[in-house]
């Protein structure tokens, strides 16, 4: 027997009769489920993070694609149509960072960023350093190519861009990403400038 | 004035005890401390319409996923690219078939049922996808995916991938129905 907080275990007790299971049986595959994952090197929790933010991004429309592919296919698009395929991309980001926004998320960056700690499985580093009204990014990943690279830096554009940030220096390279911009304020429906 | 909050007692099996007692010392935190973070985690997968008993399946194939190398990208940037990359073409079409044999070939090797593996790690990467169906009886194999939102250059790519998947599996196509957002696959071992 182990005690747990009230409040906690009647909250549990009612989705165990909801599921026609009991306390301890649920309770059980609760421990069950930890030490599954605890054996993959995580907690939990993390893994119950991980399928919140996975719900998010189906939610916002994406879709997981292996990288070998993507890169080959951003590479035939970027190839025959390679202004569109920026746009696109760009677009992607704007919507990307205007939905954060709807969603009531003061920090459009912040939340991009702490999705690329349970996505960004490919890149290598990544630094968003900010300093008042100003914003660095650096993104590092060798396995990019260099198609992939320029429309990846696209989409942070869209994301800056949406984010209410105007850029002030862009660096791209096959694998490397530098971004610097400022923040101006995002434009609201009217026109105006939202701080 | 302070609420103390009141305690409950919890019954867990004895054999799971052992187990438990080591996640709490890897996370640093004591047995009770333990199972106050896990029923707080089961009220929020309760929360997200998931269940307990399902999360270790789903990190195990977002972790396959890390391993082959999975990429969020928006939707109808993919949509966008297979468009542009004419879906026609033997080189995008050889593309998602290797691609799919290799990612066939690792859930083999990775899990004692590759297929229903398979069919996992459709639908938690693919939420273009209202449906998929993994059935296997005997050497057959079937797999049906609908969407409503798929494009037809999805749907064609999706179907290279599957086959190539099922390539590596170690299952050849006997038949294939594709449409705009809908696929039936039969496969024999």
């Amino acid at each position: 027997m182990l005690a747990a907080r009230e409040d906690l275990a009647d909250e549990m007790s009612a989705i165990a009769a909801q599921r026609g299971l009991t306390l301890f049986s649920l309770v059980n595959e609760l421990l069950e489920a930890a030490i599954k994952v605890e054996d993959m090197g995580i907690s939990l929790k993390e893994a119950v993070d991980a399928y919140e933010l996975t719900k998010e991004a189906q939610d916002a429309s994406f879709t997981l694609v292996l990288e070998s592919l993507l890169y080959d296919t951003s590479d035939l698009a970027f190839e025959n149509s390679n202004e569109a395929a920026l746009k696109i991309w760009f677009d992607a980001g704007v919507w990307v960072a205007r939905r954060y926004i709807t969603r009531g998320t003061k920090d459009p960056l912040g939340a991009y960023e702490k999705e690329l700690k349970v996505f960004g499985w490919n890149i290598s580093s990544y630094t968003f350093d900010r300093s008042g009204q100003d914003i660095s990014i650096r993104l590092v990943s060798p396995r990019f190519s260099k198609n992939f690279t320029v429309l990846l830096n696209s989409y942070l554009l869209g994301i800056l861009n949406g984010s209410g940030y105007d850029v002030t220096f862009n660096e791209v390279g096959r694998g490397n990403i530098r971004l610097e911009a400022t923040f101006k304020g995002v434009e609201t429906i009217n026109g105006g400038n939202k701080g | 004035m302070a609420v103390t909050k009141g305690k409950k007692l919890v019954s867990v099996s004895e054999d799971l005890l052992d187990a438990a007692a080591k996640v709490s010392r890897e996370e640093g935190v004591s047995m009770g401390k333990l199972v106050e973070i896990l029923l707080e985690q089961a009220l929020k997968i309760n929360k997200l319409k998931y269940r307990s008993d399902e999360m270790a399946d789903f990190f195990d194939v977002l972790q396959t996923n890390r391993v082959l190398g999975g990429l969020f990208v928006p939707t109808d940037v993919l949509d966008f690219m297979l468009d542009k990359c004419q879906v026609n073409s033997s080189q995008l079409q050889n593309l998602w078939l290797e691609s799919g044999r290799w990612t066939g070939k690792y859930l083999t090797e990775k899990f004692d049922d590759p297929l229903t593996a398979f069919g996992r790690f459709l639908k938690l990467t693919r939420w273009d996808l209202n449906e998929v169906d993994v059935k296997h009886v005997g050497n057959i194999a079937k797999i049906q995916c609908v969407s409503t939102v798929m494009s037809l250059e999805s749907t064609a790519m999706l179907a290279k991938f599957v086959e190539g998947a099922l390539a590596g599996i170690g299952y050849k196509m006997t038949s294939t129905d594709s449409l705009k957002g809908m696929l039936i696959m039969t496969f024999k071992r």
